[in-house]
């Protein structure tokens, strides 16, 4: 069921569709990437973010 | 007043807050906005900063032990970039490479319904069963939030013409 609805929704044209799971992608494969010691600065500029730190 | 339990830091260099829990376990969060368009909330051209917040476990292999200091802690963090950032929007999606996503959104709508005062918020949370866990927080009279809620309310409807698994909801 999950597999499924992974397709699904990997497949979808739906614009917003698209852009979460684009996001989704990006957050996990930084996140992996992060934890193998590369640097968070880095790995986000790579896939297109800023890293900021509003505090 | 909230105080934030456990004491976070900034680890500038590399670019995130980080904080130590009680069973030693290290937490880092860290924002991020889209260097092309820093006012894209997927897919949603806004006129305020989009800034995604992500919030990672180090040490995997400890044992999770229910501690309600760290939603204290996040709440804070949380609640110091708004009064700071008033115009911001953060967007943030739970990882479900796990399929604990739906965990993790329950778990971030508890702490955003225990905590939210000074400042006053909304949380606006968009759901596909099984799928994708995600959501906006901006502050309560955030001039853009209804643009945002029908916005979600206008794509999640798309999606359900074929599959009824889509669901919104809004928390103030």
């Amino acid at each position: 069921m999950n597999e499924h609805k992974n397709i699904k929704a990997k497949k979808s044209n739906h614009k917003t569709m698209r852009a979460v799971i684009d996001a989704l992608v990006t957050k996990k494969e930084i996140k992996s990437r992060v934890q193998n010691g590369e640097r968070l600065k880095e790995v986000a500029k790579e896939k297109g973010f800023n890293v900021v730190l509003p505090l | 007043m909230l105080s934030s339990p456990y004491k976070f830091h900034k680890v500038e260099k590399e670019g995130y807050y980080s904080f130590v829990s009680k069973n030693d376990i290290t937490y880092k969060c860290f924002f991020t906005q889209k260097a092309e368009d820093g006012s894209d909330l997927l897919g949603l051209k806004l006129k305020s900063p989009v800034i995604f917040f992500n919030f990672n476990r180090e040490n995997k292999e400890s044992a999770v032990v229910y501690d309600r200091r760290i939603g204290f802690t996040i709440a804070d963090i949380l609640n110091q970039f708004f009064k700071k950032n008033p115009n911001a929007i953060i967007s943030y999606i739970c990882d479900n490479g796990d399929y604990k996503a739906i965990k993790r959104q329950n778990h971030f709508e508890k702490w955003f319904s225990t905590h939210n005062k000074a400042p006053k918020k909304t949380l606006i949370k968009a759901e596909i069963h099984d799928v994708i866990y995600a959501g906006a927080i901006m502050l309560f009279e955030h001039p853009e939030k209804k643009k945002v809620e029908n916005y979600f309310i206008k794509e999640l409807k798309k999606f359900n013409e074929t599959d009824k698994s889509g669901e919104i909801n809004v928390f103030e």
